[in-house]
């Protein structure tokens, strides 16, 4: 009952009405050359589908998101899902947005450490900071260096993860 | 493997709690009106009420404190298709199956090479949004910062996530984080993430995949039903190559916008407009009952849906006579949009654009100089030629050419909701308490994406009064 007719098929083909079609042809191709512009990233994703289809879910995600998304797997390591992060990153860029998202259920709270005392920040709570070398303004380590309370898990020069262990120091 | 079957059974309960929603509206009868369009507009239709009609129920469920998992979601609706199917379908299956399957033997039938052609390319886009979307990660920015961060909190909290997710929960607190959005694309993804049972964004994107594929299918069909097969598809395949649809149905590597909510709100907003044409021309109240649970889906999908389900409303109290049935649709709209807005008074969060501290007057006035940028920013995206083909300018032309048609009933209507919907935009434009030019840089192509299929749909109708043949 759904098979298809063989004559059906080859009326594709036929030559009747062709001219009738001609105005619709001119138009869709109008339309196909205003669109083409914005119509290239799609071919391109055509390209880059064999190569994307060798990728792991992680190549990928580092693909997008760069050194940030291993960042985000060192914080998931270190910080229980109830944990609270005091992040801070460069207030002009994405990363705030993403690692909010990456990182919940942990409740995060950015900050400037500028306009902050880091000693002032709550027991038990996670300080963690994320920069590249053109958005690094000042030696952050050095400064979480000064406070004994706060415990280094693991650091980089533009990125590191803290944990303060008890109250302020001035306690 | 197991995911992509959990996957599908997850995606499989939209079809199926949307065919029930359709039966009962439809009384039972599986052959109506609704049988003319054939079976793909029916299953994409079942499709479309599903995926709303699922996600208010996990907000209800969450709402409830009843746990989120496969078996509480999917058994009621197991229940209610074995009982639909006890009562009438099991008697009339013959019936349905030679009334339904009959487009797809005929689909073919005197089909031109051109109109083949066509056909590819939908098929071919299809094809392309499918492939694409799932094999890529999340990269919509929207989609980070709300949908599926709001998606990602309900299946962690197997309910209702705790109150300061709503209160304070973002890196900049309520500029980003858009709390009183509705919930029915973050739920619907909760849902595939429940029954995966992990979080998986690139599988969950299928749906939105299936939003693009039936707002196509319902494209089409009701094109088919007033037009000849050639226009239909036509006008199918120019949507379907429209540079903004194609970034938020399958998304590319330069602007990726799957996973936002836009294309569904589009969906809605269409099918309402097309509903309440159908309405008026066959004066089928089934049909009344879709447009106005299509405007409650738009409603409980974005903001923008609330204030188009407030002008369907106004335009139904001038169009309808019949009381009762007007009282039962606003009865079925509000069921669906109440519940989230009543949550949101409980626990206040505040609106965006009306929790002004300075009364609306002194903002309206203070606003004035704004005016001719919203005006020439928004008109220039309608006639961006390279993100929108030429779906505004043929739009424009051809109810210009038709207008003896176009200013009368059942097409008069459809008009008034693009017109009226404008200019409720530009009013939140207008009167928007953010930077105006960074709001609008960020957001006028999504608006002309959501009332754009319902302007080529007319479009098509138009062109084919001036120049078709066939039906109409």
């Amino acid at each position: 009952m759904l098979g298809v007719d063989y004559k059906l098929i080859m009326n594709i083909f036929s030559p009747k009405n062709q001219i009738r079609l001609l105005p619709s042809f001119v138009f869709l191709s109008i339309w196909i050359f205003l669109v083409f512009p914005l119509l290239r990233p799609e071919l391109q994703a055509i390209l880059y589908l064999p190569y994307i289809s060798r990728l792991s879910h992680s190549q990928k995600m580092e693909f997008i998101n760069g050194p940030l998304y291993r960042f985000w797997q060192e914080i998931e390591k270190n910080i229980p899902e109830d944990g609270t992060v005091y992040f801070s990153c460069p207030p002009e860029s994405a990363i705030s947005e993403k690692s909010n998202y990456y990182l919940y259920p942990r409740r995060v709270v950015f900050v400037d450490p500028q306009n902050m005392n880091l000693r002032d920040l709550p027991p038990g709570s996670f300080f963690v900071f994320y920069f590249t070398p053109e958005t690094m303004k000042e030696d952050i380590n050095g400064e979480l260096g000064n406070i004994p309370s706060m415990k280094a898990i693991t650091f980089t020069k533009y990125s590191g993860i803290y944990r303060m262990m008890r109250g302020s120091v001035n306690d | 493997m197991i995911d992509v079957i959990l996957l599908l059974m997850a995606v499989s309960l939209f079809f199926i709690s949307g065919g029930c929603v359709l039966f009962f509206l439809n009384r039972l009868k599986p052959t109506t009106y609704l049988s003319n369009f054939g079976w793909p507009f029916i299953i994409f239709l079942m499709y479309s009420l599903g995926v709303g009609i699922v996600s208010l129920q996990i907000f209800l469920y969450s709402l409830f404190h009843i746990p989120l998992s496969r078996v509480v979601i999917f058994l009621p609706w197991v229940v209610i298709a074995v009982i639909i199917f006890l009562l009438r379908f099991r008697r009339e299956r013959l019936a349905v199956r030679k009334r339904y399957l009959k487009p797809l033997r005929e689909i073919l039938k005197g089909v031109t090479w051109f109109e083949g052609l066509l056909f590819f390319i939908v098929a071919f886009q299809i094809i392309y949004f499918l492939v694409y979307a799932m094999s890529w990660p999340l990269v919509g920015w929207d989609a980070w910062t709300f949908w599926f961060f709001k998606a990602k909190a309900f299946y962690l909290a197997k309910g209702m996530p705790p109150d300061w997710f709503f209160l304070n929960p973002g890196p900049k607190p309520g500029e980003y984080m858009h709390p009183d959005y509705p919930l029915l694309t973050p739920l619907s993804v909760t849902w595939i993430y429940v029954c995966l049972d992990k979080i998986d964004e690139q599988l969950a994107k299928l749906i939105f995949v299936l939003n693009a594929i039936a707002l196509l299918s319902i494209f089409y069909y009701t094109l088919k039903q007033n037009i000849n097969r050639l226009y239909a598809v036509f006008f199918t395949s120019l949507l379907s190559i429209t540079p903004v649809f194609i970034r938020h149905a399958g998304g590319t590597p330069i602007y990726d916008a799957v996973g936002l909510a836009d294309l569904t709100l589009s969906m809605y907003m269409f099918g309402a407009a097309t509903f309440f044409y159908f309405y008026h021309k066959w004066k089928d109240s089934l049909f009344l009952m879709l447009f106005f649970l299509f405007l409650g889906m738009g409603g409980w999908t974005k903001n923008e849906g609330l204030t188009y389900a407030l002008l369907g409303c106004l335009i139904a109290v001038i169009a309808v006579s019949e009381k009762k049935k007007l009282f039962w649709g606003f009865f079925i709209m509000s069921v669906i949009i109440a519940p989230w807005q009543l949550y949101k008074v409980y626990l206040l969060i505040p609106n965006e654009y009306i929790g002004f501290s300075d009364p609306l007057p002194v903002r309206m006035i203070a606003n004035a100089g704004r005016l001719p940028f919203v005006f020439k920013t928004m008109a220039m995206e309608f006639f961006n030629f390279k993100k929108f083909g030429l779906i505004w300018p043929a739009f424009l032309l051809t109810i210009i050419l038709n207008w003896r048609k176009a200013i009368r009933y059942p097409l008069a209507p459809c008009i008034l909701f693009i017109f009226f919907q404008i200019l409720v935009y530009g009013f939140i434009y207008y009167i928007t308490p953010h930077d105006i030019k960074w709001q609008m840089r960020t957001s006028v192509d999504r608006i002309v994406l959501h009332l754009s299929p319902l302007a080529l749909w007319i479009a098509a109708m138009c062109t084919h009064e001036l120049f078709g043949t066939g039906k109409s």
